[in-house]
């Protein structure tokens, strides 16, 4: 039923359903500004007003929910439960964003890069706790059982 | 106390250190990895370079998935030409692209996002500059060959190589665009300059490596591959052509500070997440997902910005007005979906949508604090609503809470 209601109403629905939520379910104003101000900080000393923020505010964030929902058709015939990157490049590429597609699978990819590295870098922790895995499993189990015995 | 010494460390730390059987391995990653090409996942760790060196010349160990990509999505035509133009690359000075590097970036943008400068998008022929000389596999990205397993996406955007270029500018260069293509040999050299210091620093030594290894091998077994009789050469003229992104690597912080003038700022990941799940239907969502919604937002806002200043400068206005906005949604068929929330820009009472819901009123007031005033005249009646409405809106704010 959902599905028959313009995109930009339901976002508005949750409002009414819990509005104290309110500014959770929008952009930062501070960030979206600052976003926009870099991003005019070539063309010379153009600005945007405050309206013209809050509209561009609203924008985007129908822009998530579009990109979102259909996104979550292409998952949900895929037969996903989770939406996957995948699915917003075919979103993108669908609503007519395609030129979108390699800098977002760009960023998708950075970020990969930076998560590997943080996994990188417990292995390293685990490296150099000098530690052998027996030793250090001895140990969790010692403190499992005081712990144990204290609560017991 | 020493019952807190206990508790405290119990589990997380510990267990952080448990879980770590399978991380150990990963210091031991380019010795696994040149040894067998196989996890595609490793290709993101390891330059781009060295990746599609090794692999270039030692077609026979390729990874299953490789392969099955490989003759899935490959032009035939690419294969057929990939070591004279892999020398031709290497001897050429390596700004001889035919335009200048800026030209030829521009050249991967749409039409539509011309008008601004994105990094990013110099970044996958830049990424990997050896690719070029490889073989037709090793022109997807890394980062295509887990997502794009079926290929389906990959022949889509084959036939589209104006609209999406970037994704396999290799390819195309050498299958169909001989301009784009030394165009980008010479961003391959130039555009260190979009690789991050890290990234290619770790490609001109990964690249060395694999070099060596590659050397190495083509004394052992030179019957290994059919590009092995040309390893030998290949590897000496690689190391070369893995130099220049080194190179690059130390004019590397004056370019980025480039692309860091568009949008350095990010859009909260856990926000998108919530906007994207406020939606009833969306269950999940992956953790990488509202990385990819951010950047496709920061796109989206990036068109519609610098749109909407170009009318600005038009009007020889200073600053972008609501209505311009407006203006540059309804001029574009792309953003018919934003005409909802522009059409109540010019003043009306947002009657529209608001009479179309019970509680239109209370999100409307808790959400513009800006245009309150605008609904208390517009909508006429309540000469005391402003007032009113907010000490409502307070109200119901604890309520819900």
């Amino acid at each position: 039923m959902a599905s028959h209601v313009p995109a930009s109403d339901r976002y508005w629905m949750r409002f009414d359903t819990a509005s104290s939520r309110n500014d959770d379910l929008s952009l930062p104003k501070a960030t979206v500004q600052k976003i926009v101000g870099e991003i005019l900080s070539g063309s010379s000393g153009i600005a945007f007003s405050k309206e013209a923020r809050d509209v561009l505010i609203e924008c985007c964030v129908e822009f998530i929910t579009l990109i979102s929902s259909e996104a979550n058709e292409i998952s949900e015939k895929e037969a996903k439960k989770t939406i996957a990157c995948d699915h917003i490049i075919k979103a993108l590429d669908q609503l007519g964003f395609t030129d979108y597609v390699p800098a977002v699978l760009e960023a998708a990819a950075e970020h990969k890069e930076v998560q590997k590295v943080g996994r990188e870098k417990k292995a390293n922790k685990l490296e150099q706790s000098g530690l052998s895995l027996e030793e250090l499993e001895r140990l969790q189990q010692e403190q499992f059982a005081a712990a144990a015995a204290r609560h017991g | 106390m020493s019952g807190d010494d206990t508790y405290a460390p119990k589990s997380p730390d510990l267990s952080s250190f448990h879980s770590g059987p399978t991380p150990p391995s990963e210091p031991a990653e380019p010795q696994l990895f040149l040894s067998q090409p196989s996890q595609p996942n490793f290709l993101h760790l390891q330059s781009p370079a060295s990746t599609s060196f090794a692999s270039a010349h030692h077609p026979h160990r390729q990874a299953p998935q490789t392969q099955q990509q490989y003759q899935l999505a490959t032009p035939p035509q690419a294969i057929a030409h990939p070591r004279p133009t892999h020398n031709s690359n290497t001897s050429q000075p390596p700004g001889f692209g035919v335009g200048p590097p800026s030209a030829s970036q521009h050249e991967y943008y749409s039409p539509r996002a011309a008008s601004f400068p994105t990094p990013g998008y110099s970044q996958p022929n830049t990424g990997y500059p050896a690719t070029q000389a490889s073989p037709p596999q090793q022109h997807l990205p890394p980062f295509y060959q887990p997502s794009y397993r079926d290929s389906f996406q990959y022949q889509h955007y084959q036939h589209h190589p104006h609209q999406h270029p970037h994704d396999l500018i290799a390819a195309q260069a050498q299958a169909h665009h001989p301009y784009d293509y030394s165009a980008a040999g010479g961003a391959g050299y130039e555009p260190a300059d979009a690789m991050p210091p890290r990234r290619a620093a770790a490609a001109a030594a990964a690249a060395a490596v694999a070099a060596q290894t590659a050397s190495d091998t083509a004394g052992d077994n030179g019957s290994l591959s059919p590009a092995a009789s040309a390893t030998a050469s290949a590897a000496t003229s690689v190391v070369v052509a893995a130099a220049a992104p080194g190179a690059g690597a130390g004019a590397a912080a004056a370019p980025p500070s480039i692309e860091a003038a568009t949008v350095k700022t990010k859009f909260p990941t856990a926000r998108i997440k919530r906007i994207m799940q406020a939606d009833e239907e969306v269950g999940k969502v992956a953790q990488q997902t509202p990385i990819a919604v951010g950047k496709a937002l920061e796109l989206f806002m990036m068109a519609l910005v610098t749109k909407s200043a170009d009318v600005a400068r038009q009007r020889n206005s200073k600053r972008v007005s609501a209505q311009m906005l407006k203006q540059v949604v309804e001029g574009d068929d792309q953003w018919d979906f934003l005409r909802d929330i522009v059409g109540k820009v010019d003043g009306d009472e947002k009657g529209g949508r608001g009479a179309g819901q019970s509680q239109g009123g209370g999100r409307g007031k808790a959400e513009n604090s800006d245009t309150d005033e605008e609904m208390g005249s517009g909508g006429g009646g309540e000469v005391a609503a402003a007032g009113v409405k907010k000490k409502r809106g307070g109200g119901r704010k604890k309520k819900g809470q």
